[in-house]
């Protein structure tokens, strides 16, 4: 069981960093985003979208919902920071009816960044889900709920 | 042997002792009221049977004891129905005070002097007369076309009642205390064969309401100028005037010597009230203390009294169950209403808390005494108050249109504001909707649905949500697109 979830992290994170080198998920004008900005105050990571999908195309969220069928084999969670001031983490954490279920740690470059999380569901998992998005300091930038569904 | 007395007499409380006093009064009344007729010595019979059916019963004998309820039974209604006229008589033209306090006596006292007078004088003129000196029983029933009179008593009146020419001569006159109070009365008549023949009309009048009342009535005979007197069943011929006047004071219940007899009532009153006492408080003995039986109830725990800011999350009884103690006819009468068992709480504090249950936790009937209590403890959990709020969300259950998608769905009101235990709180992080069905859903839209409240915090929860004013009741917006 243990074996599995460690291939599920694997592979997800494998996504993640499949999906930060690609071209056009992080602008290439990224660093002159605060170019000619008076310094007042340092820039603070943003989530700038966070949404629930069936799967990525392009490297773009696909059919945004908050219901999956199981038949379907998974959930997607697809989150956009901009901007991101230095190298840092976030996590996507995953919850069945208030029980955690999974824990992803995702690495986020400056000066935007782009990064998903996905699990597979199964008969089991059937009912309310949330996913908790949130910093290094356990922070929550935002909380997307959703439904599993035969 | 003497600490048991003196432990006895130590758990009498005050309410028994009224409750004794009471009773032994209502007794003593009812004797003093009824004493002399026959519904009082039918009613010393019917509780002589019940001794006799409480005998039986607890010497095993069933027939005899289903029987005797039985005789009891019926007994008490025959009581009702034979002696409703002597009840009555009791009852009234008595004010309420002399039901309670006043003891019976005849209000006014018959001439009996007079009476024999007058009786003799008749008899030596061969003048006809009949007399009826009414007992305790109303004579209303037996007697017809009496005219009212109301005349005190005197030689003259009596001898001119029945003197020949009177049209009321003929019948009967009906003398109570000092007054006739009816003249020209008719009498049932005698059916009996083994009266005299020289007996005429008259003597069967006589004769016929003394054997259905307990009226004696006074006879002269016109043809022999005899004095006759009935009395039940007894026909007496009066050879002499003190053999009437004996005759009238025994059935008046005029004795020659009052004082004597006012100090013997004295003395059988205070007799009559003793043993009233003795038996009431025999009777109490025998169901308030009587320990011959011990019968178990399960009750309720009621817990009370919890400290401002606390609140009860879980105990380790709902209920007890209790073997009390006691007579067994008592134990046979009471209710499980009647008995409570409470848990103060303002001494409990947050976390585990342990109850003895005691006496002073139950609140039982007078008489019973606690054996045995199961648990004999009661585990109980507190905690702190607080209030949280919680976002809710809808639970969507079953399959959508394979061409459609559900984008979002919006709560109103988003978040709810629940009160309770911090450690149930605590836990929770989200509410949610009762299962919403996905297989009607055509389109985008809106419903209302119910929050789910766990089922372990349900009545906690449904407290707090009754006193902070909370519905239970959401809208759900739903928007659905037909998928890409």
């Amino acid at each position: 069981m243990k074996r599995i979830w460690n291939k599920r992290k694997s592979l997800c994170l494998f996504f993640a960093v499949l999906f930060c080198f690609a071209p056009g998920v992080h602008g290439a004008d990224g660093d002159k985003a605060g170019e000619g900005s008076p310094p007042e105050k340092p820039p603070r990571l943003t989530l700038k979208k966070a949404v629930l999908c069936e799967g990525l195309k392009e490297l773009a969220p696909v059919n945004e919902t908050i219901l999956f069928s199981v038949a379907l084999g998974g959930v997607t969670c697809f989150t956009a920071f901009d901007p991101v001031p230095k190298k840092t983490v976030v996590f996507h954490s995953w919850f069945k009816r208030d029980q955690p279920k999974k824990k992803i740690k995702l690495t986020l470059k400056p000066p935007k960044w782009s990064s998903f999380s996905k699990i597979r569901i199964r008969n089991m998992d059937v009912g309310p889900w949330r996913v908790e998005i949130a910093d290094s300091e356990g922070k929550i930038f935002k909380t997307l709920r959703f439904s599993v569904t035969e | 042997m003497l600490q048991k007395l003196l432990i006895f007499i130590s758990s009498i409380r005050w309410q028994d002792f009224i409750d004794i006093a009471f009773n032994s009064y209502i007794l003593f009344r009812l004797y003093a009221l009824f004493r002399g007729t026959d519904a009082f010595r039918v009613l010393v019979g019917i509780a002589l049977l019940w001794i006799l059916q409480r005998m039986a019963m607890s010497m095993g004998l069933i027939l005899t004891s289903w029987m005797m309820e039985g005789i009891i039974a019926v007994a008490a209604l025959i009581v009702i129905v034979v002696f409703r006229i002597e009840i009555r008589s009791v009852f009234r033209a008595r004010n309420i005070w002399a039901i309670l306090w006043g003891l019976p006596r005849k209000p006014m006292k018959t001439p009996v002097e007079i009476i024999t007078e007058s009786v003799f004088n008749l008899a030596k003129r061969r003048i006809g007369a009949l007399m009826v000196l009414p007992g305790k029983e109303d004579l209303e029933e037996f007697v017809q076309q009496g005219i009212p009179w109301d005349g005190r008593v005197s030689a003259e009146m009596i001898e001119s009642i029945f003197w020949p020419n009177n049209p009321v001569h003929d019948g009967a006159a009906v003398i109570d205390g000092n007054r006739v109070l009816e003249v020209g009365v008719i009498l049932p008549l005698s059916h009996r064969k083994d009266l005299p023949s020289v007996y005429g009309t008259r003597h069967r009048a006589a004769a016929g309401l003394s054997e259905t009342t307990d009226a004696m009535v006074i006879v002269v005979s016109e043809e022999r100028g005899a004095i006759t007197i009935t009395r039940g069943f007894d026909v007496l011929t009066i050879d002499g005037k003190k053999q009437l006047v004996n005759a009238l004071r025994e059935h008046l219940g005029i004795r020659e010597n009052q004082s004597r007899f006012l100090k013997r009532r004295k003395i059988e009153l205070r007799i009559a009230a003793l043993v009233s006492l003795l038996i009431v408080s025999g009777v109490w003995f025998s169901i308030s203390r009587g320990l011959d039986a011990i019968k178990t109830f399960d009750i309720p725990v009621e817990y009370a009294n919890q400290k401002p800011g606390m609140e009860l999350l879980n105990t380790s009884a709902t209920s007890v169950r209790l073997f009390l103690q006691g007579s067994r006819a008592l134990l046979k009468s009471i209710r499980p209403e009647q008995i409570r068992v409470k848990m103060d709480l303002d001494k409990a504090v947050a976390g585990a808390n342990t109850f003895s249950i005691t006496n002073k936790n139950l609140s039982i009937p007078p008489g019973l005494s606690l054996k045995e209590v199961r648990p004999m403890v009661v585990d109980v959990n507190m905690d702190t108050r607080i209030k949280k709020s919680f976002p809710i969300q809808a639970d969507w259950v079953g399959k959508l249109s394979s061409g459609l998608i559900l984008v979002r769905a919006k709560t109103e009101p988003s978040k709810v504001e629940l009160i309770g235990p911090k450690t149930i709180l605590e836990g929770m992080r989200t509410l949610y909707t009762t299962r919403i069905p996905l297989n009607s859903i055509k389109g985008s839209g809106k419903m209302d649905v119910k929050l789910v409240i766990p089922s372990a915090f349900l009545p906690v929860l449904i407290l707090k949500r009754v006193e902070t004013g909370f519905k239970d009741t959401v809208e759900v917006a739903y928007e659905v697109s037909k998928r890409k």
